[in-house]
């Protein structure tokens, strides 16, 4: 099947999981309890008049349907709609946000590739022996370690204590140049400049935020590939490339690995995906401006078009990593099939 | 191949996090100051602000006011804002009429917005018949005060006069309110003037001010940057640039704080108040506030109108306890309905103390020997620590025989709740920005206010809040807030908690700090000093 029509027949797929998500937020959004015109008025100045007014220019005078209807047609002329919590352009909240998100967690999805693989692979090859010990102990803490102490733990040792890391405040360090929006990721945009410092300062920002991510994901991802490896090493193929005298580095890394891969694909598509949805602690105790804060604070506010737009592209990733992860089994697994 | 990769990997990490170092280090340049906040501004429009640290200390710094309430320096270079004294501003001058219905001011001249056009009369009548218009925080300010659009006349360029729809004595220190802003009309007529239609604009966005601060940039989520207006008609501010940065966590705040990337902590923790005073390069500011943290209980719901009941709550309340171990002493105790710092406030009518048995002996007069059970609401992370008061409250009760639970709503649905006035007993905090008495007691205790949350309808309250509210003569004026602090003892109308003392973390070299009772960041004074 031509490669380029499985993808958008996937795409065209999402509509109806977008709708389903939309209709269960509508509702759910209005009928928990919380009137968002009294969060925007606050209570001091939530006179009656103030109220009714505010309620009609909301639309939130008319019915769930007739609010939904109207979302419906807004959405088909590509308006996200208004975030009045902030202020802004549901679109232009999700924009400047994501690119903040969408940087960090690829940037830890890196960092759990280059640490985790290698992990899972000594694991399942030693396994039960001090090697696998120690990395099952290492993985046993970061699960249970929570982000939110970690990343604290982490910015104490670090930044206060051994003075090394940058301050944790945001994407990038106020002693450099912001450079200017080309994509929204500013590795991209600080190279597109050209501007090195800017460019440095951005990747140290990651690295904290980046490893507290990573830490607690890597986890599973050892584990998922660790148990695959041991199958896989099992494995008839793997005896004849033993017999035949292959390197045991070649055999592992090369056919022990590979094989043992699906699996682990599939987790690190989970992963990532729920990562791009917000990791809000890790956003919080950063200072990250990312889409996790974002969704919280619309959920605070009782922001409807925030909450709403965020569910689309919550949907959307979703879709565009598993997705990925669908095409990269065949490069994976030739044997795997598109359809 | 892959060894050489991880081994490279390593080594620029490493270099990386190196270098960070000294890249950070030459931050104290001293005419910037660095202040952080919990959360991000919701809109920079005075018109439409409520409730928000952030936006209202931009505010402060963007725009000027007809007149202000006079700044007093202190011995130690701090100062305090003195709520009793209103100085020219905008206006040079005002003059009333004998019943205070009508009053002219007569505006400076030569001030200029930032955009270099001038303000005038004719811009002060456009922004309050603006923001009557968007019908949001700055109309309900100017309803209360009285002003309507009809009844804001131009005399000249540089006088106007509000017709205002009754007498009004406080209408001074309802215009220095931070929302009522003048704003340019020229610049928000050429972005789409005024679009009563939209929750919020332009104007929420951008700088539309006069005031000793320009905005210079917004970054959504991590900072907002102002700049000294050189032009400034005023005494300049002794920062150069100030920027906000949106720091969510308390501890990161902290450390950022210790280690000299920031120069002021708004809002810090009474817990950590003698943590951070320990440290060597950083004081804490504390000054009282006038905000009143206490417990309302609405009289239509029975027992809550047997008044003996309400007397055994209030001698059930650890008051001691709260102020001492939650607080760590950074409050006070709350002693009436008029806050300690605004005029009038005594504490003379306050004899509660906790007495568990006198508590119990009026359960028993009040007809409930064996107490009874009830549910106490509040919202949630508004009020400092009010989740650990009311499990200590929840504590002393059940001694008692009642049993409390507690009902910890989300913000949104508390206010829905508070709106319909039917809660029963819940916690309440608040801060009004203006001082005089009768501001408070219209809001909480007036049957007609919308904030009047436990519904209390008492003809005597009423009475007293209808002649005073007009009153021009401030002794008469007293007078009655006296009385009505009395009742309210008497009555048992609320459990008063504490005031708190609001703290600020800073760098020991911030100079000129300004102690608000409003709770507020006031920009104008404070810097860095050397």
């Amino acid at each position: 099947m031509n490669i380029w029509r499985y993808i958008l027949r996937r795409l065209l797929s999402t509509l109806p999981t977008i709708f389903g998500a939309l209709v269960i937020m509508f509702i759910l959004t209005r009928i928990l309890p919380g009137d968002p015109v009294l969060m925007i008025l606050g209570p001091a100045h939530a006179s009656p008049e103030n109220i009714e007014n505010l309620r009609q220019i909301m639309g939130l005078d008319h019915s769930i349907l007739v609010q939904f209807v109207r979302y419906l047609g807004q959405l088909m002329k590509g308006d996200l709609g208004f975030s009045w919590h902030s202020g802004n352009p549901v679109s232009q909240e999700l924009l400047t946000r994501f690119p903040a998100t969408f940087e960090l967690t690829t940037f830890s999805l890196m960092l759990m590739i280059i640490f985790g693989f290698p992990l899972g692979v000594i694991a399942g090859y030693y396994r039960n022996k001090t090697p696998d010990n120690i990395i099952n102990g290492m993985t046993v803490m970061g699960i249970s370690m929570p982000t939110f102490w970690l990343g604290l733990l982490l910015i104490y040792v670090f930044f206060f204590r051994l003075g090394i890391a940058p301050p944790p405040m945001g994407r990038l360090s106020s002693e450099v140049d912001v450079p200017k929006v080309v994509t929204g990721f500013l590795l991209l945009d600080t190279l597109l400049s050209k501007n090195f410092s800017s460019f440095l300062s951005a990747l140290q920002q990651l690295i904290l935020p980046g490893i507290t991510l990573a830490f607690f994901n890597l986890a599973i991802i050892v584990r998922t590939l660790k148990a695959d490896m041991i199958e896989t090493l099992r494995e008839d193929f793997i005896r004849t490339a033993r017999a035949m005298g292959v390197g045991q580095k070649r055999i592992l890394f090369k056919y022990a690995l590979r094989n043992a891969l699906l699996p682990t694909v599939t987790m690190l598509g989970t992963v990532y995906g729920s990562l791009l949805g917000g990791a809000v602690l890790t956003e919080v105790v950063f200072s990250w401006p990312g889409v996790g804060m974002y969704a919280v604070e619309s959920i605070q506010w009782l922001d409807y078009a925030g909450l709403q737009g965020f569910i689309i592209l919550y949907v959307l990733i979703f879709t565009m990593v598993n997705l990925a992860v669908d095409i990269s089994y065949r490069s994976i697994d030739p044997r795997v099939q598109l359809d | 191949m892959r060894k050489g990769m991880t081994f490279w990997f390593w080594v620029m990490m490493f270099s990386f996090l190196f270098t960070a170092a000294s890249l950070t280090s030459d931050a104290q340049t001293g005419e910037v100051l660095r202040v952080a906040f919990t959360s991000d501004a919701r809109s920079l429009d005075p018109g439409i602000t409520t409730r928000d640290y952030t936006g209202y200390a931009v505010i402060g710094g963007l725009y000027d006011f007809l007149v202000q309430y006079d700044i007093k320096p202190d011995k130690d270079g701090t100062f305090t804002t003195d709520t009793t004294k209103v100085v020219p501003m905008l206006a040079e001058r005002w003059e009333h009429n004998p019943d205070m219905s009508e009053w002219t001011f007569y505006l400076r001249k030569g001030v200029k917005f930032h955009s270099g056009k001038p303000l005038n009369a004719q811009a002060v009548k456009y922004t309050f018949a603006r923001y009557i218009k968007i019908k949001s925080a700055a109309n309900t300010v100017l309803w209360l005060a009285k002003v309507t659009e009809p009844g804001i006349e131009v005399l000249d360029d540089y006088t106007i006069k509000f017709k205002l729809q009754g007498p009004n004595p406080l209408l001074l220190d309802y215009v220095q309110m931070l929302n009522l802003g003048i704003q340019d009309p020229e610049a928000i007529e050429a972005h789409g003037g005024v679009t009563p239609e939209k929750p919020s604009d332009w104007v929420s966005k951008n700088d539309v001010g006069s005031g000793p601060f320009k905005l210079v940039s917004w970054n959504a989520g991590v900072e907002i940057i102002l700049e000294r207006n050189e032009d400034y008609w005023g005494p300049k501010p002794k920062a150069k640039r100030v920027i906000y940065k949106i720091i969510p966590e308390n501890s990161t705040r902290e450390m950022l704080l210790s280690k000299g990337e920031l120069d002021i902590m708004w809002l810090t923790p009474s817990k950590d108040y003698a943590m951070l005073n320990k440290t060597k390069n950083l004081k804490v500011m504390g000054a009282p506030s006038i905000n009143t943290t206490y417990i309302d209980m609405n009289r239509n719901n029975p027992p809550f109108d047997n008044i003996l009941v309400r007397k055994a709550l209030c001698y059930s309340f650890p008051y001691e306890a709260v102020i001492k171990n939650i607080f760590y002493g950074r409050a006070v105790q709350m002693t009436s309905p008029v806050p300690k710092g605004a005029p009038s406030h005594t504490s003379e009518y306050f004899t509660m103390k906790q007495d568990l048995n006198k508590a119990k002996e009026l359960l028993k007069e009040a007809g409930y020997p064996n107490g009874f059970s009830f549910t106490f609401q509040l919202g949630e992370g508004r009020i400092a620590n009010s989740n650990e008061i009311a499990v200590a409250w929840q504590a002393e009760l059940k001694k008692i025989g009642i049993t409390m639970d507690i009902d910890v709503l989300p913000q949104a649905a508390f206010l829905e709740k508070l709106n319909s006035k039917k809660i029963p007993v819940f916690m309440i905090s608040w801060t009004s920005f203006v001082t005089d008495p009768f501001y408070q007691l219209m809001f909480l205790l007036g049957s007609k206010s919308f904030c009047n949350y436990a519904d209390i309808k008492d003809a005597n309250l009423d009475g007293w809040i209808e002649k005073a509210v007009p009153e021009g003569n401030r002794e008469k004026r007293y007078a009655i807030s006296k009385e009505i602090q009395k009742y309210a003892a008497e009555q048992a109308l609320w459990v008063y908690i504490l005031q708190p003392i609001f703290d600020t973390a800073m760098n020991k070299k911030v100079q000129g700090f300004c102690f608000n009772p409003d709770d507020q960041f006031h920009v104008k004074t404070v810097y860095l000093g050397k």
